[in-house]
Formats: C-alpha cells, sequence, structure tokens
C-alpha cells in the first residue's frame, strides 16, 4: 500500500475523511512510525496556532469596532446634527449660510481625508448662539490618534466609492449638492492650491464623539491620504506641533477653545503645510 | 435593524478579530478590517439568509474585502518579501530567538500566502469544515484541501526551523 500523501493525511488529523480512507491512514500510521512522528507534529503545530490566535480573543475589544457593528456611527451623528439644526436660529443660519464657500471635484489617485468634530469643531465655531458640545480634547491622547489611524487606513483600505462607507458623495457635477447635505453651519476649507478637491464625507464616531470626515483627492501621489480632526477643548491655545506614530504623522494644534490634528502618511512639511492652510482659512473667516 | 443582527454581530467580534489577525498579520490592520467588514455586514443584513452560519456569513465578507484590499494595494509580494527578510537575517533570527514560541507561530502565518493563511485560520483556528471554508473562499473543497495541506506543512517547518535554531543557540551558549 503507498504511503499517504499530506494532503490524505491532514486532511485524516482534520477527521475529513470516509471511513474507509480513514482505515487506510490508520493502518499506515501503525506500521510507519516515521508517518507517526510526522502526524504528531503536524498536529503540535495545529495546537500551538490555535493557541497563538485564542489570545486575541481574550483582548479587549475597541469601541470603534463595538459601535461599528451596533450601527452607533449614522443613528448618534445624525441624531445630534437633526437637534443642533432645530435649535438653530434662522439668524445665525443665514450668517453661516453668508460666510460658507462650498467646492467640490472629480475624484483622482491619491486622497485627503478631514474628519471634523460634529460635536464641536467648525460648529461650535461658527455658531455663536449655541454653546458646544463639549468633546473630550484628546490631542496627547494616543488611543485618539490609533482611532483616528484606524479610521484614516479603512478609508484607504476600502476606497471612498465602498457603499455604505460615504454618507456624502461628492462625484461629479453632484459634488455641490452633495456638500450641502452636511450639517448647516459646516464651513469646507478650501484645498485647491494643494491640488486636492473633496471626494465625500463621512460620519463616525471618533473617541465616543461624533465627527465627520471628509475626503478629498489628489494627483500628487507624495501626498498621499490625511485625516483631520476637529473638536471643542477647555485647554489653551497650543501652536502647530508634529508627531509621528508608526507609518503616520500627526500635526495638531489649538486654537479658540478647538483642537485640530491632521493626520497620514505624507512628509511631516506637507502635512505641516495643509494645516497652516487650513487654520488661517478658518481664522479669516471669524 | 433588529436588536439580535446587532448583538450577534458584537458577540462574533472576538473571534472576528481573530480572523482578521490571522489574514493581515498586523493588529491594526485586523482591526480596520474587521471594522470594514462589520459596516459591509450592517448595510448588507438583509441578505443574510436565518438558518445558515451567522459566523461563515461574516467570515466570507471579511474574506472578500481583504481580498479586495490585496488586489487594489498588491501588497502580497510586499508582505512576503517583508516576512521572507524576517526570517532570513540574523537581526531577524535574534529577533526570533527572543521572542516566545507563539510569536513565532504568528510569524509563520504571515510568511504564507494569503489563500493558505486564510484556509489554516478558517480550518485549523477557526473549526470550520473543508466545505464551509470552501465556500467562503469560493473555490471548491479540493483547493481548500490543498492549500490546508501546504499551509500545514510549510507552518510545521518554519516552527521545526526556529526550534532547531534555538537548540542550536542554546547549546552554542551552553559550551
Amino acid at each position: 500500500m503507498p504511503q499517504p500523501t499530506d494532503e490524505a493525511l491532514i486532511a485524516y488529523l482534520d477527521g475529513e475523511l470516509d471511513a474507509a480512507q480513514r482505515e487506510d491512514i490508520a493502518a499506515a500510521l501503525d506500521r510507519d512510525p516515521q508517518l507517526r512522528e510526522r502526524a504528531s507534529a503536524l498536529t503540535d503545530s495545529a495546537a500551538l496556532l490555535r493557541t497563538a490566535m485564542d489570545e486575541v480573543l481574550r483582548e479587549e475589544v475597541p469601541q470603534r469596532l463595538l459601535d461599528a457593528a451596533r450601527g452607533v456611527r449614522e443613528r448618534r451623528v445624525i441624531d445630534l446634527v437633526a437637534e443642533r439644526a432645530r435649535r438653530m436660529s434662522v439668524a445665525s443660519l443665514q450668517q453661516q449660510w453668508g460666510r460658507r464657500r462650498f467646492w467640490a471635484g472629480a475624484a483622482v489617485a491619491a486622497s485627503l481625508c478631514l474628519i471634523v468634530g460634529a460635536g464641536g469643531g467648525f460648529f461650535a465655531a461658527y455658531s455663536p448662539f449655541e454653546p458646544p458640545v463639549q468633546v473630550a480634547d484628546n490631542s496627547g491622547n494616543r488611543g485618539y490618534f490609533d482611532n483616528i489611524a484606524g479610521y484614516h487606513r479603512l478609508l484607504i483600505n476600502a476606497g471612498v466609492n465602498e457603499q455604505g462607507l460615504v454618507d456624502v458623495p461628492a462625484n461629479g457635477d453632484q459634488g455641490r449638492k452633495n456638500v450641502q447635505k452636511l450639517p448647516a453651519n459646516f464651513r469646507l476649507p478650501n484645498l485647491k492650491s494643494y491640488g486636492l478637491t473633496f471626494d465625500g464625507a463621512r460620519y463616525l464616531i471618533v473617541e465616543g464623539q461624533p465627527a465627520t470626515q471628509l475626503f478629498y483627492t489628489s494627483q500628487d501621489k507624495k501626498l498621499g491620504s490625511i485625516t483631520m480632526v476637529v473638536g471643542a477643548t477647555g485647554k489653551p491655545d497650543l501652536p502647530i506641533s508634529s508627531e509621528r506614530r508608526d507609518d503616520m504623522n500627526f500635526v495638531y494644534w489649538r486654537h479658540a477653545g478647538q483642537a485640530y490634528a491632521v493626520v497620514g502618511t505624507a512628509d511631516v512639511n506637507a502635512l505641516r503645510g495643509i494645516a497652516k492652510e487650513i487654520y488661517t482659512q478658518l481664522n479669516a473667516a471669524t | 435593524m433588529s436588536e439580535s443582527f446587532n448583538d450577534q454581530l458584537i458577540a462574533m467580534l472576538p473571534r472576528l478579530r481573530r480572523f482578521a489577525r490571522g489574514l493581515t498579520g498586523s493588529a491594526a490592520s485586523a482591526d480596520d478590517l474587521v471594522q470594514a467588514a462589520c459596516e459591509r455586514a450592517l448595510s448588507r443584513s438583509h441578505q443574510f439568509q436565518e438558518g445558515t452560519r451567522f459566523d461563515s456569513w461574516l467570515f466570507r465578507i471579511m474574506q472578500t474585502i481583504w481580498i479586495d484590499q490585496i488586489r487594489a494595494r498588491d501588497v502580497r509580494k510586499e508582505e512576503q518579501e517583508d516576512a521572507a527578510e524576517q526570517l532570513g537575517s540574523d537581526a531577524a533570527v535574534r529577533q526570533i530567538e527572543a521572542r516566545i514560541r507563539l510569536g513565532e507561530v504568528r510569524t509563520a502565518l504571515k510568511a504564507l500566502p494569503p489563500e493558505q493563511r486564510a484556509a489554516l485560520m478558517l480550518v485549523t483556528v477557526e473549526g470550520l469544515s473543508y466545505k464551509e471554508a470552501a465556500q467562503i473562499a469560493q473555490v471548491p473543497v479540493g483547493t481548500i484541501m490543498s492549500r490546508l495541506a501546504r499551509a500545514r506543512i510549510a507552518l510545521e517547518a518554519r516552527l521545526s526551523t526556529g526550534s532547531d535554531r534555538r537548540r542550536s543557540l542554546d547549546n552554542a551558549a551552553a559550551n
């Protein structure tokens, strides 16, 4: 009788053979000590693999995954935005509409993503009649940066065309119209001078707080992808600073009660330039 | 969205993370993959057929997203080169020697080609049958069988090599 193949031996160990095949393999194992040793080594390595991977089961599940599984992203953010819109006076809406400039364009190779805190950020900055919804300042918190990096990578990996990921698409001629679906007093930074085109937006939760993530695309491959976070903070102003974590650069600052972070794999000087542009535009509008 | 669907999804998160960790070899990438799978599962919950295995449906969603990512970024070659480099260089050998045995297993897993990694995770770790794994991977059972065999043999060989290296170093240190 021929020696069983590796496939057959492993299928035997996995309990995938029928009775006749099992008997053949069992007989071969009985008469061949080397085959028994081989089977034992394969069994041991499989058990080791299970043990190694089972460690993941004992890890704490990140909040962002629990939120994602609950579908809390859409519900919480949209509820909050709707509530703010109801409470906002007509006068303040008219005032802010006068300030806004919207701008959108076609999708191209690389992308820029902005995450804007829906509970604070631009809403609070441009809403003098509204007390800002408190959003924790997490500028120095590793978990906060990790979450932002996670959302950033998710969008890069999945792409803006992934169904369910983009709440406010900005494709082609519909771009301007779609942007207007964003919350009432939201103002989109114009980064055209960097060759960046708005390519859609997404509502999400960052560290348990609602946020809006904006996507920009660029022809410049070196620029890569960038994420920006804005949230209300009680901390004093902080000049534009930078930090590197793993493969990403973070540029962050605080101004007038808002904390900002711009994130991406681009060169830190490029990110700083974009951050300064955003800073300038936002200050010019106030 | 039914409450039970969300609850089932939450209950599956640890296993989804384990499966994703096995596929990607990286904690951060794995969680990104889980998040993408959750969001796609929620957006397509109406496609889930009651009475079928929820875990298999989710694994299939996750594997599809992962394959799309690989195709989009062509990370396969890069990952294999990284793994080969890790296993081949002196510095990497020292690093492996310093790791615990389970770290070696994860390194060995990451060194496998993606399709073998997926087969190994589905059958050996998740405990699915060859038929169930074949349905998730959308390939014939025979393909799963051969992928799994190659993966198991490669894994065992890499772990044996690691053990031999450790023994050699231990002996050298003892002498």
